[in-house]
């Protein structure tokens, strides 16, 4: 069983099955969509069920961790961050993310990425840490240079986001660097034994 | 996926591998050059193990989710080495792919004429928008022959595999359709 990760205000926990109407609600709202390479589209209540079903096993092979982000005040999830997927072999994994619109720009999905940056560096010993991002996704790619990420590359046309072919941009965080940086002082405080 | 293929260039042929021809793929790998310069290639394998990875090479081109090509050398019908696509990803319309040769065959440009040919065939028969490969940091010839074949540089993935003990950079190369000038 993974325990939670306590950050400030936010608590990152991993998803029951329960939790499927309340990410059908998050990601068919507003805008998100837009942002999100990799979502079917239209995203169906289903797709919810079975992105949830799926993480048990990864998380017990060990080669992706997925949480919900919930509210410490109310337990509301009001996003998703993860490391997956993750190699064990090669010891890197990616970092994935999303708030619902309404939480947008209040510094959550900063703690929540810090939070787990820490996990996956400290509990989980990985030595290299990777996100990906679309061009237009500036509020992205100011949370990557905040965690102290660095842009690798750019993928051309590497994915094809609704119906277009779209560049992605590679950006990652080493250990060394997150230890030597002192991004490392954001720990998260966790019950894992 | 028809593993009929059969594609010509000036000094090759390309073409499906057969089990038959496993004791000449491990004569060509003996030498331990190709599993010093890819991660995760299996080292010392006996003819048998080849034999199965044959076999499991043919199922995925069945399944049209490979396209593995053997490099004969027409002067003397030899095999020589395999360029292959491995990682085919239809919905983002890429795929991504890998090559080794013999080691006394190398610099004489055949991978560069034979990955030309690959990569144009596969460009005509998945509906690819772009193709994929990356190499080790180091390996030079490999980056030399994804240039020669119109690739561009994208980037620098830091320390994202781990061979022998070590966690290397892998240097990552990209060619779209309309790139392709052959
Ligand atoms: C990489 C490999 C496939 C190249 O095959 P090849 O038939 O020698 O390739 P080519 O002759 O078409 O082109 C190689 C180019 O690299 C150059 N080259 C060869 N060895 C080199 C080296 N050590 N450093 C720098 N350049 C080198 C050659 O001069 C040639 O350049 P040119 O086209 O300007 O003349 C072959 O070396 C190989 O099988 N290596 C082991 C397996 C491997 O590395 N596979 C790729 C994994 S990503």
């Amino acid at each position: 069983m993974i325990q939670p990760i306590i950050a400030e205000r936010l608590i990152l926990r991993i998803f029951t099955h329960d939790d499927a109407q309340r990410v059908h609600e998050l990601l068919t709202d507003g805008q998100i969509g837009q942002y999100l390479g990799m979502l079917p589209d239209p995203y169906l209540l289903e797709d919810a069920e079975s992105w949830i079903s799926m993480q048990k096993p990864h998380q017990e092979n060990g080669i992706g961790f997925t949480f919900a982000i919930t509210d410490k005040q109310n337990s509301q999830i009001i996003g998703t961050v993860s490391l997956a997927p993750l190699n064990p072999q090669h010891r890197h994994a990616e970092l994935g993310y999303w708030l619902g619109t309404d939480y947008w720009c209040q510094g959550y999905a900063t703690e929540a990425t810090q939070a787990i940056l820490a996990y996956g560096f400290t509990n989980l010993d990985l030595l290299r840490i990777y996100a990906h991002h679309l061009p237009q996704n500036q509020a992205s790619r100011n949370i990557l240079n905040k965690l102290g990420m660095q842009q690798e590359g750019v993928l051309r046309k590497h994915i094809n986001h609704r119906g277009k072919q779209s560049d992605l941009i590679v950006c990652s965080i080493l250990q060394h660097d997150w230890q030597e940086n002192n991004y490392s002082s954001i720990k998260p405080i966790t019950t894992d034994s | 996926m028809p593993t009929n293929t059969r594609l010509e260039t000036p000094r090759l042929i390309l073409r499906r591998y057969e089990l038959s021809e496993a004791q000449r793929m491990c004569d060509l790998l003996a030498d331990g050059t190709v599993a010093a310069l890819v991660p995760g290639w299996p080292e010392n394998m006996t003819p048998e193990q080849m034999q199965a990875m044959i076999k499991e090479d043919h199922e995925q081109d069945e399944k049209g989710v490979a396209s593995h090509l053997g490099i004969e050398l027409k002067k003397t019908g030899e095999l020589i080495g395999v360029a292959k696509l491995v990682h085919v990803v239809p919905e983002h319309k890429h795929g991504g792919f890998g090559y080794w040769i013999g080691t006394e065959y190398r610099s004489k440009g055949y991978m560069t004429e034979a990955v030309k040919a690959a990569v144009k065939h596969w460009f005509e028969t998945f509906d690819f928008v772009r193709m994929i490969a990356h190499h080790m940091q180091g390996n030079d010839a490999s980056g030399k022959v994804l240039l020669n074949a119109g690739f561009k540089e994208e980037g620098t993935f830091r320390k994202h595999v781990a061979h022998r003990g070590k966690y290397v950079d892998a240097i990552f190369y990209g060619i779209l359709r309309e790139e392709l000038k052959y």
